[in-house]
This record gives C-alpha cells, structure tokens and sequence, in this order.
C-alpha cells in the first residue's frame, strides 16, 4: 500500500508540527486579548493561605452573624450567612456552584449557574462577560464539606476574578433562614 | 509472507477503501474539534488551564496550536498529502492528549474535556473520566492504522508516486 518510501519522514512530521504551531502563534499573537489565563498562583493551597493571610492582616477574626465586611476589603476568603445576607442585599453577584440540577430546584435570588463542570459552556462564559472581574463575588454551594464554592472560585480566578468570599453554610443555610430564593426551570438551570 | 504486490487484487482494493474512509473519518473528527476550539478560544483555554499541566504562556499558545494543528493534519488527511506523516503527527498529539487525561485524573481534578462538544458529551459526560481515554486510545487505534498503511489508492501521496 502506497510507495512505502520513509525517506524524510521525520522533516515531514516536524515540519507540519511546525506549521500547526506557527499559525496558531500568529493566531494567538494576534487575539491575546480573548484568554484571561494570568493567574500562575491559582490553586486550593493558594487560596487558603490567600484567605488566611488576609483575614489576619486585615482585621481580627468575627464571630458568625458579626456585622458583614466591605465588599471592597482585601477579606479572607469565608463569608457566614448573615455577612452573605449582608452582600447579597449590596448587589454583589452570587455564583451558585453546584450541579445545575440542583440550582434549577431552587437557588439563591439572582444567582448565576456556574459551576466547574458547566464553566466553559458558552452561557457561562457569556454570563461571566458581563460581570466586572474586579468586583468581588460571593461564591457558594450544598455547605457541609462541599469543595465546589472553592473549585469554580479557582476557575474564576483563572478567568480573571480577583476577589472572592465564599459562602460557607451554602444555599441550605440561606433557605433555612427564610431568605429569598428562585426556582428556575431545567432550561434556565444550565443557563 | 504476503506483500502488497502479492496481496489479492480485492483485498488491496477493499484495505484502500478503508484507508480512505478511516483518513476521512479522522480529518472530519478532528477538522470539527478544531474549528469547536477556535470558535471558542477562551472555553478551550480554560479546559488547557484547568489541566495544569503546562505554564501560563504555553497555555495560551496550545489553546491555538493545538486546533491549528488539528487543521493542518485534516488538511492533509483530507487530500493524502505526506499521510503517513500526517497520521503520525495525529497519533502523537492523541498520545499527549492521553497522557494529560490520566495526569488529570490521578490527580482527582474536575475538568471539562473542551475536545469534541457537545458531540463528545454524549459519549462520555460532561467531566473528563476513563471514557476519554478509552475514545482517545481507539481514535490512537485508528489512526495507527492510517500511519502504517498510508494513503491507499488515492490522495496526492498516490499521484505524485505515480507521476
């Protein structure tokens, strides 16, 4: 099956690597712009002591339900319900980050559905767009020993979000107080 | 031990035909994961991100090589030029390609393959698994099968042998 000669297979390998690589470095020289990947430090570990450290320089620790911080305060990174109920009633954006099926159940009022497992979809990234990446957003899930809060926070990070709380209690602490949540369709839910 | 010159006339004619159909089911797959890719750079860019495997430069600069070399490779698939080349450059992408799956994970991260759409979803989830390996390792399969063949009867490859 075909003439079987080897000669310069090698150069031709390499030399369609090659071309693959050049255009797309003159692709991405050219739309630099489109990818937010700026964030070498992002990872649980880094969060954490991101958290830690700045919850220590900034001011001593609150009890829960203690008057809610700035939302322009360089703040560790856990927010208690009251000081979520707090945000929530400044505007702040909330990111409810667990599984779409559960945010279409019911979810915090205005919470957007990103999550990591549905963060590259194109409405998540459309519904990202729009928010300003220097403002800081509230973050929160199913509470309990849930790790989703921290894993989309990592993935905005990589995005470009700066600044983030995390709501630790999540979204069955917000309904056990009474506060206002949505019930959005199947289709809404994997907006 | 059978040759090519040897081989019965319909046997080499029915291993051309699947040689065909296997380069052009290869580029079809791999032409729409790349224009998928750079439809969207930013969605594929976090999936190469999240796999925290290579650095932040490089990452930006795979989140279009890695689709432009898709494209050239289908190109070439597509019109049988330098197809054993061709086919050897695609197993050695889908080979990286497997070995950042099972890097991810044994290392318990939740990632999103950004490979194929929605169409790969159907197949194996949302979240990169096992799957992803098993369907990376049989198109590996397939186009080994290309490489060690070659371009059949037709394609560029054939003309310029024949000329």
């Amino acid at each position: 099956m075909g003439c079987g000669c080897a000669s310069g297979f090698v150069p031709k390998v390499a030399t369609l690597a090659a071309l693959g690589l050049f255009i797309g470095a003159g692709h991405s020289w050219m739309h630099p712009i489109y990818l937010r990947l700026a964030n070498p430090k992002a990872s649980p570990a880094n969060l954490v002591s991101d958290s830690a450290s700045s919850s220590s320089s900034s001011s001593p620790a609150k009890p829960h339900g203690s008057v809610a911080p700035q939302a322009d305060a360089p703040l560790g990174l856990h927010v208690s319900l009251a000081q979520a109920k707090q945000l929530w009633d400044e505007g702040l954006p909330f990111i409810d980050a667990r599984l779409a099926k559960d945010f279409a159940l019911g979810h915090i009022a205005g919470a957007k559905d990103i999550n990591p497992v549905n963060f590259n979809e194109p409405e998540s990234l459309d519904a990202m767009k729009y928010m300003d990446l220097s403002k800081p957003v509230v973050i929160y899930c199913g509470g309990g020993d849930c790790h989703d809060s921290e894993n989309t926070a990592i993935l905005l990070q990589q995005f470009g979000f700066t600044s983030f709380h995390i709501f630790t209690d999540g979204f069955p602490a917000w309904k056990a107080a009474g506060y206002e949540v949505e019930v959005s369709s199947s289709s809404e839910g994997t907006r | 031990m059978t040759t090519p010159a040897t081989r019965p006339a319909h046997s080499r004619s029915k291993l051309a035909f699947v040689l065909l159909a296997l380069r052009l089911l290869l580029a079809a797959l791999f032409a729409y994961a790349a224009v998928l890719k750079l439809d969207n750079p930013q969605a594929f860019a976090n999936s190469v991100k999240a796999f925290e495997i290579l650095p932040d430069h490089l990452a930006q600069l795979a989140t279009f090589a890695v689709p432009w070399t898709e494209i050239v490779i289908a190109a070439c698939l597509i019109l049988g030029f330098w197809t054993r080349a061709a086919a050897t450059l695609l197993a050695i992408v889908l080979a990286v390609f497997i070995y950042a799956i099972v890097s991810v994970l044994t290392r318990g991260l939740i990632v999103s393959c950004g490979c194929f759409g929605d169409a790969a979803k159907g197949i194996c989830g949302d979240t990169l698994g096992w799957c992803n390996v098993v369907q990376n390792s049989v198109l590996l399969g397939l186009t080994l099968v290309v490489a060690i063949g070659g371009y059949g009867r037709t394609g560029l490859d054939c003309m310029v042998r024949r000329a």
